[in-house]
């Protein structure tokens, strides 16, 4: 398979490993934090982290889109759900995620219609096939998915779909990026850098990070060896005194990213004063909502949403785990009260989320240490 | 080739593509210029109408990459690769 083949090469893994092993410096410990979930998920699926010296240690990141979505969201969606003649539509992981009353496949088995979708367009085409009801969209996800929200949006505008609107909540990478570099608790020497979304907005927006906190960033793809190569990348930065933001996914990363995905973004949202992230708490200027010009197509606008605020489950560390402050099998919870078929927290719910890749993956890997 | 630890579907009730991110590899079958749309394949043969707006024009035969419905990259552009290579 072209694109994907070349990038799992075992013989060139290995040469990568021993060129990881030649650059780091015996005695000194390197954290590196894997900022999208799905490199947490290649990691552990091809076991990436076994191929490291035991001084260079991956921290995981808070994109993973499921796993940052406050439960009080959760109870908004339910209550719209449950709004006369609504036909609720979301992503498959998003189903799952806990409110503090059950989640939306618990709604939907109480009688709710809620519907699992593939992608926005399919969410305009049940409002097409239904001019009857009320069809609301849950948007979720960083940069990557939020042009096609806005695309939808723009296409049910100009189809003259009346009965479709969009329960928005997408949100921004940067600033809880810009947090964690602010948070007193977590020391790092460097970041993979989130491929895909990358591929929306470019690999100039993380400039800030080499520029205002002397960390070196490599943009990859989510490959065994595109991440074996990022590591490499930033070592070599590291080794040479550098400090930049390299773009390790050129061959689908334009450093200035999709100038028409950005306009479209620009067009059809505009930024939330702020956002309440899981765990994170509320992050200024992070989160999306509908411009103006869209405020009619705007779920938010159109029903009553209650706005639900509600505290993080006690013995769930999600918020933890999302900062990279510990490791998942760390926390209390975990692969006990809280594993992907119940999950507690977040982070166990998208196979994403670093405590569901580790449940999945990883956890095979520390049983044979253990033995 | 670098195995995986236990097989994995691209889709299944604990795995969301879209959620996690991904991007589909797909090559496109037909066009729909005037809606903006493209019939493509996924890499086992599985036919999706993709949005094509951020990536326009397309081809038959075109690669591209496939998140939410929608094609946020080409793939078979030289753009890239010429980048790559001029850094």
């Amino acid at each position: 398979m072209k694109y994907v083949d070349e990038y799992r090469d075992a013989d060139l893994g290995q040469a990568l490993a021993g060129e990881i092993l030649s650059l780091v410096e015996p005695g000194r410990h390197y954290k590196f934090m894997e900022v999208c979930g799905g490199h947490t998920h290649s990691i552990y699926k091809y076991g990436v982290d076994d191929l490291l010296p035991a001084n260079v240690e991956l921290v995981h990141g808070p994109g993973c889109p499921v796993c940052v979505i406050p439960m009080g969201r959760v109870d908004d969606g339910i209550a719209l759900a449950h709004e006369e003649g609504v036909i609720f539509t979301c992503f498959g992981d998003m189903m799952r995620v806990p409110g503090s009353d059950g989640s939306l496949l618990e709604a939907k088995a109480a009688g709710a219609d809620i519907r699992m979708v593939y992608s926005p367009l399919d969410a305009l085409r049940i409002a097409k096939q239904n001019p009857d009801r009320e069809v609301v969209f849950f948007a979720i996800g960083f940069e990557t998915t939020a042009p096609s929200t806005a695309l939808t949006l723009k296409r049910a505008r100009a189809e003259g779909v009346p009965n479709f609107s969009v329960m928005c909540s997408h949100v921004t990478i940067v600033p809880p990026l810009r947090a964690l570099l602010e948070s007193p608790d977590l020391r790092l020497d460097g970041f993979v850098g989130p491929g895909h979304v990358a591929t929306v907005v470019g690999a100039r927006p993380f400039e800030f990070i080499p520029a205002d906190y002397g960390k070196p960033i490599v943009v990859a793809g989510f490959e065994p060896l595109d991440i074996l190569h990022a590591i490499t990348m930033i070592l070599r930065q590291l080794g040479d005194g550098r400090c930049e933001v390299e773009n390790q996914y050129a061959r689908v990363v334009p450093y200035e990213g999709n100038q028409r995905a950005l306009e479209v973004m620009a067009e059809v949202f505009e930024l939330r004063p702020h956002f309440e992230w899981r765990g994170l708490g509320f992050i200024s200027h992070s989160g999306l909502k509908l411009s103006q010009a869209y405020a009619d197509l705007d779920a938010e606008v159109r029903f009553s949403v209650p706005g639900v605020r509600v505290a993080d489950p006690k013995a769930c560390q999600c918020g933890e785990v999302l900062k990279g402050v510990i490791k998942p099998w760390e926390c209390k919870v975990f692969g006990t009260a809280c594993t992907p078929e119940r999950p507690i927290g977040t982070c166990m719910v998208s196979s994403e989320g670093a405590c569901a890749a580790y449940y999945n993956y990883g956890r095979f890997a520390r049983e044979r240490e253990v033995v | 080739m670098i195995a995986d630890r236990a097989p994995v579907p691209a889709c299944d009730e604990y795995h969301c593509i879209t959620c996690g991110d991904d991007g589909d590899p797909m090559t496109v079958v037909r066009v729909d210029a005037d809606r903006g749309l493209a019939l493509c394949a996924d890499e086992e043969g599985g036919r999706h109408t993709v949005e094509t707006a951020l990536v326009e024009p397309v081809s038959s035969g075109d690669r591209i990459l496939v998140h939410a419905g929608t094609a946020i990259a080409a793939l078979s552009a030289d753009l890239h690769e010429s980048e790559a290579a001029a850094r």
